[in-house]
């Protein structure tokens, strides 16, 4: 697996910064566009390789799961994660569903399982005596309570 | 002769434990139970156990989860138990855990012995219904979250 190196020279770098044109403002904002394209776009590169992996060790392995297991629509819950949030393990569940994990320290973690027919199930150990879970239905959009699960891991709290 | 016939079966039946009385001996709540992980992907990049380690699968219309009951258990058997119990599997690690986790979340182990693996116990009582995945998952976050792995040891 690799990732893309990216830079992190301030986005912009090279180009005029001195320009106060409407031109100008609009060279630059659709320079940072792009930049933060490309960066979401390598960042979700690394889980789809994953992705891909997944795939592939289940078809070398014969595993019946390969033909249930919702390849597509996971996917495009990796596009859909917002661009501040780490990107997740995967595995997958027993029963077919491919599983997004996260994890932090002291036995935290946060799963999200993705379904056939784009059902989510999520739970999460988020602190000693903090456990949450639900479901969702997935449509292109993450849900607010499964960003904000990841982000309170990430938080250390 | 019929009748000391049926009497001897009746007192048989009664005294050698059938697969099914074997299934009700519970598991003391203060043992150490282990679960064998043969897919990598169940650990994680920190060496932690995930929930889909975990979750359990309907076996003969029931949902469990296999364990192996690892009290006074010589560590070389339990690696022996873990590499034999799946002749189609690579045994990848092992996630140690006590049962009080899972009594915790309302789970009961009952020792459910097979050939050559007396230490075999299945987790069972996992929350049946159209929302049981999410609430499977609340439970093995718990038991992934208090589990310790140990990757198998290479000989």
């Amino acid at each position: 697996m690799s990732a893309l190196a990216l830079s992190r020279q301030p986005i912009g770098f090279g180009f005029s910064r001195s320009g106060s044109s409407p031109e100008a403002r609009e060279v630059q904002k659709l320079t940072r566009q792009a930049f933060v394209q490309i960066k979401t776009q390598s960042r979700v590169s690394v889980a789809l390789n994953d992705l891909d992996s997944l795939q592939a060790e289940l078809f070398s392995s014969n595993d019946p799961l390969v033909f249930k297991a919702p390849f597509d629509l996971a996917r495009r819950f990796l596009f859909a994660l917002p661009t501040d949030l780490a990107i997740p393990e995967l595995s997958l569940d027993p029963d077919g569903e491919i599983a997004f994990d996260w994890a932090a320290e002291r036995g935290r973690n946060f799963s999200v399982s993705l379904g056939s027919t784009g059902r989510l199930s999520f739970a999460g150990k988020l602190g000693p005596e903090k456990c949450i879970y639900g479901m969702d239905q997935f449509d292109e959009v993450v849900a607010r309570e499964i960003v904000d699960a990841v982000k309170a891991l990430a938080s250390n709290t | 002769m019929k009748w000391l016939h049926a009497k001897l079966l009746m007192l048989l039946r009664r005294w050698l434990p059938t697969p099914d009385s074997r299934k009700l001996a519970v598991v003391a709540p203060d043992e150490e139970l282990a679960r064998f992980i043969f897919e990598r992907r169940y650990v994680d990049q920190s060496g932690r156990a995930k929930q889909g380690a975990f979750l359990p699968e309907l076996y003969k219309g029931r949902l469990e989860t296999s364990v192996c009951r690892i009290r006074d258990v010589a560590v070389v058997r339990i690696w022996n138990l873990g590499k034999t119990v799946r002749p189609d599997k690579v045994l990848y690690a092992r996630a140690d855990f006590p049962h009080s986790a899972a009594i915790s979340k309302s789970l009961k182990c009952l020792s459910t012995p097979e050939p050559n693996f007396s230490e075999h116990a299945d987790l069972i009582g996992w929350p049946h219904g159209s929302d049981q995945k999410m609430r499977h998952k609340a439970i093995a976050a718990h038991l992934a979250g208090v589990a310790t792995v140990s990757l198998v040891p290479q000989l």
